[in-house]
Parts: C-alpha cells; sequence; structure tokens
C-alpha cells in the first residue's frame, strides 16, 4: 500500500511540477536543452531518493533545491574545464592523454571542490594551497594576518569536510 | 556491514592530521598518533579516510602539476552564489570555444562529429564490418567512421582512431578512399590502414599499393609493405611497414623488440583510463604476443617479464616506470 501512495505521488510531481521547472531552468541557464537536461537529471535524483510531501509548495521548493545544486555543479564543473584547458595550452610540450582520462581529470577536480565547497573561501583556499604546494601553516598564516593556531583551525575543519564525505560514501558503497 | 563512525572520531582524525602535517611534528605526538590509531577500529576507519583524502590531492597535484590543480580548483571556487548567474554566460561561451578548438585540434571520440558517426568504438571494443560492395572494414577500439558511398565514389571518412581495410576483388568503377584530415588514401587493390592522431597520420599498405592525395592536390604512391607517417605541417616520411600491425584484427599485438612506449601507445586505445611511461622506460625493448582484448593481463604480463613496475597515482592513471627509478 505504501509501495503504491509512493509510486503515485512521483508521478504527480513529475506530473505537477515538470514544465513549471523546466520554465525555472529555462530562465536560469538560458538555454532550453540544457533546461531539458537538468530537469530530467532532477526528476532522477528525487526518484532516487523519494522524499514524501504534503504540500505542492514543499514539492516545488525541495525541486528547486535539487536542480539549483546540479546547474551550480554544471557551471563548477565548466569552470573547472576550462582552468584545466588553459593549464594543458600553457604547457610547452603537447600533452598526450585521451579524451576520456581528461574527463576523469575533471570529475576528480569536481570531487574535491565538492567536499570543500561548504567552507569558506578563506578555509578552503588556504587547505588548497597548502595541500597542493605544501604551504606550511606559518606561511599561511603569515600571509592571512592571523595566527598559527587559526590556521590549523582551518586544515582541520577543512579535512574534517573532505572525510565526512569519504565516510558517506563509504557507508553508500557498503554493504546493508 | 554498515558501521557509522562517531562524529568526534572523525574530528580526532582530522586534528591528528593538522598534528602530523605540522613541520614542527614531535616524536612524542607520533607515538600518540598510533596508540590512538592502536586504540581503536574507528579510529582506523577515520585515518584510513585521511589517507585517501591525501591521495586524492597528491595524485591530481601529480597529474595536473600542483600550480595548477591549485588554479583550477580555485577557479571552480570562484562561481561563487552571487555571480553565478552573470558568470554562467561568459563562461559557457568561452568553456565551449577552448573545448571546441581543443576537440578540433585533437581528433576525438569526444568530438561533436565522432559523437554521431555511422560506427564509433570505444575502449578495448574493435568492429568488423562487410561494406556494401563486399570490402572489409575493420575498425580500431577508440575509433569513428563515417561510410559516403555513392554513385561516383566509395568513401570511408576516418574521424579519429585507426581502420583496416581489405577492398572487395569484384570489379566497381568508383574508387575506394578513406578519407582523413583532408587527406585522401585511395586503394588500388589492397589491403591497408590509415591511423589518425593528434600527432598527425600514418598509412600502412599490407598488400597492393595505396595512392595518397593531398589537400593540396599532390599525390603519392605508397607500394607493398611500405608505410607513410604524414605529420599535421604535411611532411612525409617513408618507412617499411611491420606486419605485425596487422594482427589488431585478431585482438593480438605482435611485439618484436617493440619499444615499450610503442606498445603502450598500440594498448592505450583498449585501457580504461591513462597509461603512460617514464622516459627511462620508454625505450625498453619488448618481444611477445598480447592478447589485446585482456588489457589488464598484458600490463600485468609486462610488469612481470621486464624491470619496471606500475605506479598508480589515482587509478585510472598509472605509469610504468624503472624498479631502479
Amino acid at each position: 500500500m505504501t509501495e503504491l501512495t509512493r509510486e503515485r505521488s512521483i508521478a504527480d510531481v513529475f506530473a505537477d511540477h515538470h514544465s513549471w521547472l523546466k520554465r525555472w531552468l529555462m530562465e536560469r541557464t538560458g538555454c532550453n536543452e540544457q533546461a531539458a537536461d537538468l530537469a530530467q537529471d532532477t526528476f532522477v535524483k528525487v526518484l532516487c531518493k523519494q522524499p514524501t510531501f504534503e504540500q505542492a509548495a514543499a514539492e516545488r521548493k525541495y525541486l528547486k533545491v535539487v536542480a539549483d545544486r546540479l546547474c551550480i555543479d554544471m557551471w563548477r564543473r565548466r569552470a573547472l574545464e576550462q582552468a584545466w584547458l588553459e593549464s594543458i595550452q600553457q604547457q610547452p610540450e603537447a600533452v598526450d592523454i585521451s579524451p576520456e582520462t581528461q574527463t576523469m581529470i575533471i570529475e576528480s577536480f569536481l570531487d574535491l571542490d565538492r567536499r570543500l565547497r561548504a567552507l569558506p573561501d578563506h578555509i578552503a583556499n588556504a587547505f588548497i594551497a597548502h595541500k597542493f604546494e605544501g604551504l606550511g601553516y606559518r606561511a599561511i598564516a603569515e600571509q592571512q594576518n592571523v595566527t598559527e593556531r587559526t590556521v590549523k583551525n582551518w586544515m582541520a575543519k577543512a579535512m574534517l569536510a573532505c572525510i565526512e564525505v569519504e565516510a558517506e560514501l563509504d557507508q553508500v558503497l557498503a554493504p546493508a | 556491514m554498515k558501521k557509522d563512525i562517531p562524529y568526534p572520531v572523525l574530528q580526532q582524525a582530522a586534528e591528528w592530521y593538522v598534528t602530523l602535517a605540522d613541520e614542527a611534528v614531535s616524536e612524542q605526538d607520533t607515538r600518540q598518533w598510533q596508540e590512538w590509531l592502536a586504540a581503536d577500529s574507528h579510529h582506523r576507519k577515520a585515518w584510513h579516510y585521511v589517507e585517501v583524502t591525501n591521495a586524492r590531492f597528491h595524485g591530481l597535484g601529480q597529474i595536473a602539476g600542483a600550480g595548477s590543480s591549485r588554479q583550477i580548483l580555485e577557479a571552480g571556487r570562484s562561481i561563487g552564489a552571487q555571480r553565478r548567474r552573470l558568470l554562467s554566460w561568459s563562461i559557457a561561451g568561452i568553456g565551449t570555444a577552448l573545448l571546441g578548438r581543443y576537440l578540433w585540434q585533437q581528433p576525438s571520440l569526444w568530438s561533436p562529429a565522432a559523437l554521431v558517426a555511422d560506427f564509433s568504438t570505444r575502449s578495448g571494443t574493435p568492429l568488423q564490418h562487410q561494406l556494401s560492395d563486399g570490402s572489409q572494414l575493420w575498425i580500431n577500439a577508440e575509433s569513428a567512421v563515417n561510410l559516403a558511398y555513392g554513385i561516383r565514389q566509395r568513401q570511408i571518412h576516418l574521424l579519429c582512431g585507426e581502420v583496416y581495410v581489405a577492398s572487395s576483388q569484384k570489379k566497381d568503377p568508383r574508387p575506394l578512399q578513406v578519407v582523413s584530415q583532408g587527406i585522401r588514401f585511395r586503394a588500388l587493390g589492397t589491403r591497408f590502414s590509415v591511423t589518425s592522431q593528434p600527432s598527425g597520420l600514418q598509412l600502412n599498405v599490407f598488400d597492393g599499393r595505396v595512392q595518397v592525395t593531398l589537400s593540396n592536390g599532390q599525390t603519392r604512391i605508397v607500394n607493398t609493405r611500405r608505410g607513410l607517417v604524414i605529420q599535421p605541417s604535411g611532411d612525409m616520411t617513408e618507412q617499411p611497414v611491420d606486419i605485425n600491425r596487422e594482427l589488431w584484427r585478431d585482438g593480438l599485438l605482435v611485439a618484436e623488440n617493440m619499444p615499450l612506449q610503442q606498445l603502450l601507445e598500440q594498448l592505450q586505445p583498449h585501457v580504461r583510463g591513462h597509461l603512460g611511461v617514464s622516459d627511462a622506460a620508454a625505450s625498453i625493448k619488448v618481444v611477445g604476443t598480447f592478447p589485446l582484448q585482456q588489457p589488464e593481463q598484458v600490463i600485468r604480463m609486462l610488469s612481470l617479464s621486464l624491470p619496471i613496475r606500475l605506479k598508480t597515482t589515482l587509478p585510472w592513471w598509472r605509469t610504468f616506470e624503472l624498479e631502479t627509478e
């Protein structure tokens, strides 16, 4: 019985909100095709989570949040992709990496980006510099004009954000 | 088995990371950390996540370079909540333009043309196809081909990758041609292959002859057992054909004193992810017959039989290097 109600509710959500969501996404992205794809992806996400709602208004709010996240993901992916392409064009020697592998590289950057997304810029950027360029706590403290203790707090926050995601992923992938 | 790691344990792991990554880490710190690790399996699991995180950063830093990696991630972060809408327009434009240019330079399966090609193969799956005139066409892994068989001509457009053509013995007034990067390869009763790569084109004639016509109209005949390398600049070099180069059709890669780098280039289309080789190991000579359908087995065979080891920077980014490196 519950199963049936749930299935109906998803179908209802789709019927009631699909065109509205597509219009909203169209305004946001300025591209019809992209809006259609993102709307599709949004419903797939919702289908996977199967939330239950009592009011249509709550449904739209939820759909907006999911769709918004997908939009940001898309834009961030583009920004990362562009930065990656610029970086390989700057290299004097031709880089012989298959496009498939390039996609994997961009996905991996996006993975890191997602882990650090909730953090304020100053923390995330300090952590990025520390991880990639081996910048020490004191150097960061001097650059940012804060104490070393503060920098350590930042690093702990950033690492915590990363391992929280790893732990979550592990939960999802682990057999129930 | 699902088991949640308590949040405070994750916090402790993050704190330990900060302590150990400090230049001023003391021996006492290290000892206390080891005690903490030994005390509880949750601690070890949480620390494992720290190590996974470190590997992610380290691996990408190695692949893309430390400075570039930082710039790339910061570029992503610049897409902030307030200006995302405005930026999305300009970035969409630049991004597409750049990607477009890049893909155009590099004939690839991901180019718009290849995505809608008549035939396109992914990694590890060559394809055989009989054409309407009885000719046989083999399409190597990671390749894309369009067919244009008309009233006056029979054309095989190679967008990227490699094709092998065994032309039909039947008389046909229409010339049979492979066309790639603006260059035409006309069969004169023959078996031949054409490879299209960012570094240029390569023709191998296994039987009969092939007439090559450059985009400026210049022509040239290549005879049996001869090969031709054509650089993007139009420079051409003739060389003898490696007869073993035919065998990918049967799923075999035969190496007779083949430099490791060359072997890996032929294996790459069949492998998921990047498979590189260090400069020091690139020229090691390899002898053997390898099954292309089982690339992972080939990788294992190479590791076992040569003085090299496989360095895995990230699961999909692997590099062979000398054991002594």
